[in-house]
């Protein structure tokens, strides 16, 4: 399980890199979230986040019909998100890899 | 109201009646602790029409509020005024004032009325009214107390009950209001210095000015 504090800091870039391949809305962000092997996250955890993103302008949103049962707010990236969600990969890219540069993270060592 | 603001809110509070009682509690709560942070009225009925289509679609899964949202309401809360741009100073001082005007507005009219019909029956001419230093002291210590009182539910309304017997609950809750009602009211009766005299159609135009002023203010979208 990723522990929470850890979970915060890319959950934005990950949203973001979701919301990079399809429109989407938030329960759907939630199961998709869970099947990448972030765990158990609930709406109440993704929604501030989305509407942070909706303020900051990096996704827009729309009401649109489920058909069944209530309206859904489906989010799309902006050309502002696509900007954050690529300095987010680069960003995560540097940080993975200074991380797996670290003693105990270096693949050779953990052939030993 | 903004015609927008009001819109959401009927279709808002015609929405709530779909979801489960547990949910409208909540909800409840919910909305009543964002009332009391820095959100615009538009912003508010945003925030709980998503929060609706959130619970109410869970609840079509079989779900409860308390799984889509956690059991955390007041860090729920708090995540979401994070997420929305703080006002302006101006748009907070506006929306301050925007909620006295009408307190200030009632006020002026009851102290008017109240002051014709005293005046009358003291058998005096009403044109003149004589304003005293205890009115308007008390008139001030009514209106802090009203935004106190509205400060207090709002920020406590996702706080859990307090555990304590009820003869305490009572005996606090007595002298709270016991204590308040004396700062409001003792003045006015006690502390009779006039301050000066308004004439009738000056008090009438003090009454009607803030209603004037807030049916403006609360046009706009942004307060």
């Amino acid at each position: 399980m990723i522990p929470s504090q850890m979970l915060k800091g890319v959950l934005q870039g990950s949203v973001l890199a979701i919301l990079g391949e399809k429109e989407s809305y938030g329960y759907e962000i939630v199961q998709d979230l869970t099947a990448y092997g972030f765990g158990q996250i609930s709406e109440g955890t993704v929604y501030p986040l989305l509407l942070r993103l909706e303020k900051s302008g990096l996704v827009s949103a729309k009401f649109m019909d489920s058909g069944l049962g209530p309206r859904r707010k489906y989010y799309t990236l902006t050309e502002q998100g696509r900007q954050a969600l690529e300095a987010f990969r680069v960003s995560f890219r540097e940080m993975t890899a200074a991380v797996a540069r670290l003693p105990g993270f270096r693949e050779e060592e953990e052939g030993e | 109201m903004n015609p927008q603001v009001k819109d959401l809110l009927r279709e808002n509070n015609a929405r709530e009646k779909g979801l489960s009682p547990q949910a409208q509690e909540k909800m409840t709560d919910i909305v009543v602790y964002l009332r009391g942070q820095d959100l615009s009225e538009l912003a508010q009925e945003e925030i709980r029409r998503d929060i609706q289509e959130m619970v109410l679609e869970a609840e079509g899964r079989g779900e409860t509020i308390d799984q889509v949202i956690g059991t955390d309401y007041r860090a729920f809360c708090d995540e979401i005024v994070a997420a929305v741009p703080r006002s302006s100073r101006r748009v907070r001082a506006l929306r301050a004032v925007s909620v006295i005007l009408p307190a200030l507005s009632v006020l002026m009219g009851i102290w008017t009325v109240n002051k014709v019909v005293h005046t009358l029956l003291a058998g005096y001419s009403p044109w003149e009214l004589t304003l005293t230093v205890g009115e308007v002291i008390s008139m001030v210590a009514i209106l802090l107390t009203g935004v106190a009182a509205v400060q207090w539910v709002c920020r406590t309304s996702l706080d859990a009950p307090k555990q304590e017997s009820k003869g305490k609950g009572f005996l606090r809750l007595w002298a709270l209001f016991a204590g308040v009602a004396a700062a409001i009211l003792l003045p006015g009766l006690l502390w009779k210095t006039p301050l000066c005299t308004i004439g009738l159609f000056k008090a009438v135009l003090v009454t009607l000015l803030p209603a004037a002023i807030y049916w403006g203010l609360s046009r706009r979208k942004d307060l």
